[in-house]
């Protein structure tokens, strides 16, 4: 068993091959050793990594995905999502949000992966008000300045 | 509520300024009709509500907007690393941006200023850009050129802004045939792809599509003329990466001189190292008096000869494929598209073609046959999206083994990907040798319940070993549950411990109600072969009745059922062919679309 240690002080004992699913756990482990000592997750609260234990528990087992494409490569990115992910991540925003960066944090690339989807899929062909109204973002722009950069991306296209 | 009670939820809407308590109280509890001067009165105080109701209401709203202010500033999205919103922005974008996709980027831009300056640092979400025919002629030669030289220096800077990646072009079709030929302006040319290639930042990969080889010899003068020829023009000639695509449904004269100096292939970019040619189709692109089976496709032996990839839409060249596959020693990628034609005459050919570089292999809307035509004894991923029938279906196998073992590549073979095989008449049979290197193996069907590879042996044979991912996708919802297709998967020994996705087709079948409903508004008195015939050649492919629409036994063949049947419904998007002569004693033969016939 491996204990972690969240930022709000909560302790959790969890199997060592469901913890494994983190690349960041992983690499600790396999640099430190056995330790009694818990491995403190500074970023990372209690209720969120329940979370992230729950999708590493789901996934328990299974091959970890194979590595992402090429960044280089050109081509479109699907934006589906397993059942079970997209019901997993059925959690309100600021939740999402912890998952997101938790599984960063964590290196957890293929939960970061359906975290990031489902923002994107939030997003997708929303106008930046309607964004700024979806996620509470302050427009910090003057409107000359938005006005601007309308600018530099629209050409004319020979209309 | 009373007088009294309104005063202390409400001192300053109190009634007293314009009626006195005990008229209120009095209007209050009796249901008389007001007076005028009564109704008046409560008009006023109604409006005067309205109004407070309104202010409250503003005050509210100015409320939230402060709430979620404060509130964003606690977000946890604030603290996502620009990496991050990187990646979210280039799923939410494709990698190539038509004028739509360009819009997002804006949106996502606009933001606020971090997302700005997110997407300013994520380089690749600006590496890929769709430009489509100029249609400005109309304008003013000043405005036009000044217009164009504004969007020209935009397309650079966004180019710029993809750094080190990859940069590619689309010059796109509108979806209008170039009129060029008949005198018109040639839609290919447009004068910011021109200056692009003449001084902008070198490209990586251009696509081209045009409408008929005069276009692209239209375009090639274009971009070479100002130096006076073709080899001054260094980010042409340097091009590594170029798609050369014809519009379907264009007739002309092709490219079928046997003098390979008149053909249009010479200007192709000499330094190509990935090729995609996408030919008119078949029907549309000779002479009809001229035989296609064996016209060339004089793509210049120098350039052949340096392809690492090739893709080409071939469904009028016939035998010549080979011929040309001949002059490319260093292939390692092959897309061949056969448009649904069948071009091959194998006898003619007395023996394989060896692609020895070849690493992978992409067949796409085509049969099988084509892999009698070669060896590829290199190849680790092969990717099959077949258009074959269900007795093509059962040739598979067979071919496919031949092939795998003629190219010695049980040992080697890591991807395998075989799409579209039709079921007889649910279970597919896809029996192959042991692959042993097989890593990932793709089956997708929606004519398959499940997949039969072999019959049982003992001790089981795992044909597979290696396997990590298993993908069978769009399965057929069936009493043939997913269950019982990994028991014998397991039983069989055919895969070990690997990742397995499922998906299911989406179920089209109307109920029975809601096609008895679609019938009595069908067409009557249209010409059953007629309509037959044109069906065929739609290939609407065959989907089962619902059970209480024919009555057969469980283990009725579909053509049994059909024999029987007083109505046959039809759905689109299986691949297979329906035996008309079998459905003709059917009253009703309802296709996808709800077209009875």
């Amino acid at each position: 068993m491996v204990l972690l240690l969240t930022s709000d002080n909560e302790m959790f004992s969890v199997a060592e091959d469901v913890i494994k699913r983190s690349a960041y756990i992983k690499n600790m482990l396999e640099d430190v050793g056995e330790s009694d000592l818990p491995i403190p997750l500074p970023n990372v609260e209690s209720n969120v990594l329940v979370k992230i234990l729950e999708y590493c528990e789901h996934y328990r087992g299974e091959p970890l995905p194979a590595s992402d494409v090429d960044p280089a490569e050109i081509g479109d990115r699907s934006l589906d999502i397993a059942d079970w992910d997209q019901k997993y991540m059925a959690v309100d925003q600021e939740m999402l949000f912890e998952i997101i960066l938790a599984a960063n944090y964590l290196d957890i690339k293929s939960l970061l992966d359906v975290g990031c989807k489902t923002v994107a899929k939030m997003m997708k062909g929303k106008s930046s008000e309607e964004i700024r109204t979806l996620f509470n973002i302050a427009n910090d722009f003057t409107p000359e300045e938005e006005a601007q950069i309308r600018k530099e991306n629209a050409w004319a296209e020979c209309r | 509520m009373s007088y009294t009670a309104l005063s202390s939820v409400a001192p300053d809407l109190s009634p007293s300024n314009l009626v006195s308590a005990s008229d209120f109280e009095f209007m209050l509890g009796s249901t008389n009709h007001l007076s005028h001067v009564q109704s008046s009165t409560v008009m006023v105080m109604l409006a005067s509500v309205n109004r407070r109701i309104e202010q409250f209401e503003e005050r509210v709203a100015k409320l939230d907007i402060h709430r979620r202010l404060l509130q964003s500033m606690l977000s946890s999205l604030r603290k996502f690393p620009v990496e991050i919103l990187g990646e979210i922005f280039l799923l939410v974008v494709p990698a190539i941006l038509g004028p739509l996709d360009r819009k997002m980027v804006g949106n996502l831009g606009r933001v606020c200023k971090r997302w700005r300056d997110a997407l300013l640092g994520t380089p690749a979400v600006w590496r890929g850009l769709v430009i489509r025919p100029c249609r400005c002629w109309d304008r003013l030669p000043d405005v036009i050129a000044r217009r164009h030289n504004a969007d020209y220096r935009k397309i650079v800077t966004w180019f710029e802004r993809a750094g080190g990646h990859p940069k590619v072009l689309v010059y796109g079709s509108d979806g209008t045939t170039c009129r060029c030929e008949l005198g018109g302006v040639c839609r290919s040319v447009h004068p910011i792809v021109t200056r692009l290639f003449r001084e902008g930042p070198p490209l990586d990969h251009f696509t081209l599509q045009v409408s008929t080889t005069t276009c692209f010899k239209n375009w090639v003068a274009q971009v070479g003329a100002t130096e006076g020829g073709l080899a001054e023009n260094p980010r042409w000639t340097a091009l590594p990466s170029f798609s050369l695509e014809f519009e379907d449904d264009i007739h002309q004269p092709w490219d079928y001189n046997t003098e390979t100096d008149g053909s249009v292939f010479n200007l192709l970019p000499p330094a190509v190292r990935r090729l995609g040619v996408h030919l008119p189709s078949f029907s549309d692109e000779v002479d009809h008096s001229i035989s296609t089976s064996g016209l060339p496709i004089n793509l210049p032996i120098a350039v052949l000869s340096g392809l690492i990839s090739l893709g080409i839409r071939w469904d009028w060249g016939g035998n010549r494929l080979v011929e040309v596959l001949s002059n490319c020693p260093v292939l390692e990628h092959l897309s061949l598209d056969l448009s649904y034609s069948d071009p091959f005459d194998i006898d003619s050919f007395s023996r394989p073609l060896v692609l020895v570089s070849l690493k992978s292999f992409h067949l796409c809307m085509g049969g099988l046959k084509v892999l009698d035509l070669f060896e590829m004894p290199s190849l680790t991923s092969l990717d099959l999206e077949l258009n074959v029938d269900r007795h093509g279906s059962t040739e598979v196998s067979d071919r496919l083994t031949r092939f795998i073992k003629a190219s010695r590549l049980q040992r080697t073979l890591v991807f395998l990907r075989v799409c579209e095989l039709v079921g007889s008449p649910c279970t597919i049979v896809l029996i192959l040798p042991p692959l042993h290197a097989l890593e990932h193996l793709v089956l997708d069907s929606s004519t398959a319940c499940g997949y039969h590879f072999g019959p049982n042996v003992m001790p089981p044979v795992r044909v597979f070993p290696s396997l990590r991912h298993l993908e069978l996708l769009n399965l057929k919802p069936s009493k043939h549950t997913l269950l019982s297709e990994l028991r014998y998967l397991q039983r069989q020994g055919i895969v070990g411990r690997c990742l397995i996705t499922v998906s299911y087709a989406k179920e089209q079948a109307s109920s029975e109600v809601e096609l008895q409903s679609r019938v009595p508004s069908a067409k009557w008195g249209v010409n059953l072969s007629d309509r037959l015939a044109t069906a065929c050649v739609m290939s609407v492919p065959l989907r089962l009745p619902t059970p209480s629409t024919v009555h057969g036994d469980d283990d009725d063949e579909p053509e049994v059922l059909l024999g029987r049947a007083k109505l046959v419904v039809l759905h689109d998007g299986q691949g297979d062919e329906v035996r008309w002569s079998l459905i003709e004693r059917a009253e009703f033969v309802l296709l996808h679309d709800g077209l009875c016939v």
